[in-house]
């Protein structure tokens, strides 16, 4: 029975492993070939992806093709799914999303080129020292945030930040908030989370403790809008977050980057790098710059604010009556 | 062109390393029948101990001894709570990985670190080709088995093994129950800090999240090895690398990524039914 087993065994995996060679054939009318490694599935990181495939669909009159794979968060997936990218050889660069899947990444791949896009904070990661790897932040302006919040909220003292303790990139950005408010004369209360299961207990201490709620860039924040969003409604407090796509789940405002220019930006970047005219420590680290600021109108009007005129000019409104 | 060994390499690498937890696993669930959720905290505690040692600039070695001591405690915490203060083994294990959480946060000093090149256990030890990662897992995993293997064999083996399906035996032998309980939650989380201090050297980085579901990971690992065999062997270690290999599968079939989940509890349903069919076949003969 030991033998036929170890027989049947030996059998499937040979025919798995001929069936996957067959699969892995590159589709013979595209340029290039990408594996796309993204961290998790929420709105931002979907935008990057799509406008990152977009620009390039454009650009190569559809000759390219992008290997998407999602790790959905878990760092041994993204491994694997590293691994499985890595051994095939058609690929001739990587494109990584967000931090978690970038640390994989760089670190797996020492030949072929690597763009990350959507960290945070890529000095932290200390991947700027491999000389394959370059890439665009998603670092915002925190002072424009801060300004924003003074601009709409003027009885603001006490401004919560709600963010995730285990992410690298929630935890800069909301040392520099801290930083911010406190040069502004806002005293910061920072209330930390770690899973998505404490964030009704920490919005309500949040809206208790504070005259306004501020989130930084954070994947679990990004999941779980729709309830802080609801939650500091109800309580009327304002909520202004850093990533303009959840604005219209029920924020009062954002300033931050468009993640499809990201998208985008990486693209552009990519093209470089895959006709070889730049090197990719050449490039090394891009910013896009955060100069959009988006505000939810009905928000605003349900929690009584009023938008100054210049603000009003400058910023994309939504929600409309 | 698909480089089927580098995939393989990958897989078995993979799999090495969380075979330490499936034998940990192996150690409480199956021998002492006292399920330890310690291991997802020890596994995080015995990464952020190698990653701060790291950056500390200590030997990799040590480092990974240090780890290893660091699972041992949460162990011994876990064992305590459970035998001493008379809470429910399970809440144990999850009081004791919730508070590691905390720990492995300040241990590490930040959500994610990055382990620097010159500070990597690959890097430092054994000969320098790529086969270097492969040759230090296998052998570690293998000889991981074998040690726990050994300690089975012998008279405080035999005790563990009393443990887990009579612990009278013991009472009426004078041994002191408590006392086993709590060494062999020691052996098996110190065995799991170690695979976490594998996983960060092999990642060159450190992350927060990433003990989230190593237990879950450890009971798949430990159902299949189950369709090899029952016994402790190298079926613990095809155990764990079946995980792996079955993720690596779906991915590179380019199915829709949303199915991954359900392809693979389908691919486990099937060998289990394979199992099952195997031991009707015995029992006819």
């Amino acid at each position: 029975m030991k033998k036929i087993s170890v027989i049947i065994g030996i059998v499937s995996l040979s025919i798995i492993l001929v069936s996957l060679q067959i699969v892995q054939k590159k589709s013979k009318n595209s340029l290039f070939k990408i594996g796309v490694l993204q961290t998790a599935s929420h709105p931002a990181l979907d935008r990057v992806c799509d406008g990152f495939v977009q620009e390039l669909e454009s650009r190569f009159n559809g000759k390219i093709e992008c290997i998407i794979k999602n790790a959905e968060g878990s760092v041994a997936h993204a491994q694997t799914i590293a691994t499985s990218l890595i051994a095939d050889r058609d690929i001739d660069a990587f494109f990584s999303i967000a931090t978690l899947a970038t640390q994989v990444m760089a670190n797996k791949e020492s030949q072929r080129p690597v763009l990350f896009s959507a960290v945070t904070d890529p000095h932290a990661l200390g991947i700027n020292n491999h000389s394959n790897v370059a890439g665009v932040s998603d670092m915002t302006d925190v002072n424009a945030t801060v300004n924003l919040l003074k601009e709409l909220i003027l009885t603001a003292k006490t401004v919560a930040l709600l963010f995730n303790t285990g992410e690298i990139n929630s935890v800069v950005m909301t040392k520099a908030l801290c930083l911010s408010l406190e040069q502004n004369d806002l005293q910061p209360i920072e209330i930390g989370i770690t899973s998505e299961s404490e964030i009704p207990t920490a919005i309500t201490v949040a809206c208790k403790k504070a005259d306004a709620i501020i989130t930084p860039l954070d994947n679990i924040v990004a999941l779980s809008i729709d309830m802080i969003a609801q939650q500091a409604l109800l309580q009327k407090k304002p909520l202004i977050v850093s990533d303009n796509l959840l604005v219209e789940h029920g924020a009062v405002a954002a300033s931050g980057v468009d993640y499809k220019k990201v998208g985008k930006k990486s693209a552009e970047i990519m093209i470089d790098l895959l006709g070889q005219k730049k090197e990719p420590q050449e490039i090394g680290i891009v910013t896009v710059p955060s100069d959009q600021i988006v505000i939810n109108e009905q928000i605003c009007d349900a929690l009584d604010l009023v938008i100054p005129l210049s603000l009003k000019n400058a910023a994309i409104m939504i929600g409309e009556k | 062109m698909l480089d089927i060994i580098e995939l393989c390499k990958g897989v078995l690498e993979l799999g090495f390393i969380y075979s330490l937890v499936v034998i940990a696993v192996f150690l409480t669930s199956k021998i002492i029948s006292f399920d330890d959720l310690t291991v997802e905290g020890s596994f995080g505690i015995g990464g952020a101990v190698a990653a701060c040692c790291a950056l500390w600039g200590f030997n990799p070695l040590v480092a990974i001894l240090f780890s290893i001591m660091s699972g041992i405690l949460a162990g011994i915490a876990t064992g305590l709570l459970a035998r001493k203060l008379n809470i429910n083994g399970l809440i144990s294990g999850l009081i004791v990985t919730t508070a590691l959480f905390s720990v492995s946060k300040k241990v590490a000093g930040s959500a994610m670190v990055t382990i620097p090149a010159d500070a990597n256990l690959f890097n430092c030890v054994g000969i320098p080709t790529h086969l270097n990662k492969f040759i230090i897992l296998a052998s570690v995993s293998f000889g991981a088995l074998f040690f726990v293997k050994w300690l089975l064999r012998t008279e405080f083996g035999s005790m563990l093994k009393a443990l887990g399906c009579n612990p009278q035996l013991l009472t009426n032998l004078g041994k002191n129950i408590n006392g086993y309980t709590i060494a062999t939650l020691s052996i098996a989380n110190g065995l799991t800090a170690c695979a976490g201090a594998l996983f960060v050297n092999y990642t060159s980085f450190f992350s927060l999240t990433g003990n989230i579901g190593t237990f879950i990971y450890a009971l798949a690992g430990l159902m299949f090895a189950e369709i090899f065999s029952d016994k402790l062997g190298v079926a613990i270690i095809l155990g764990a690398i079946a995980y792996p290999a079955l993720y690596m599968i779906t991915i590179q079939l380019q199915l829709d990524p949303d199915l991954t989940k359900l392809i693979i509890a389908l691919l486990m349903v099937t060998m289990l039914l394979f199992k099952r069919k195997s031991i009707k076949h015995v029992a006819m003969r």
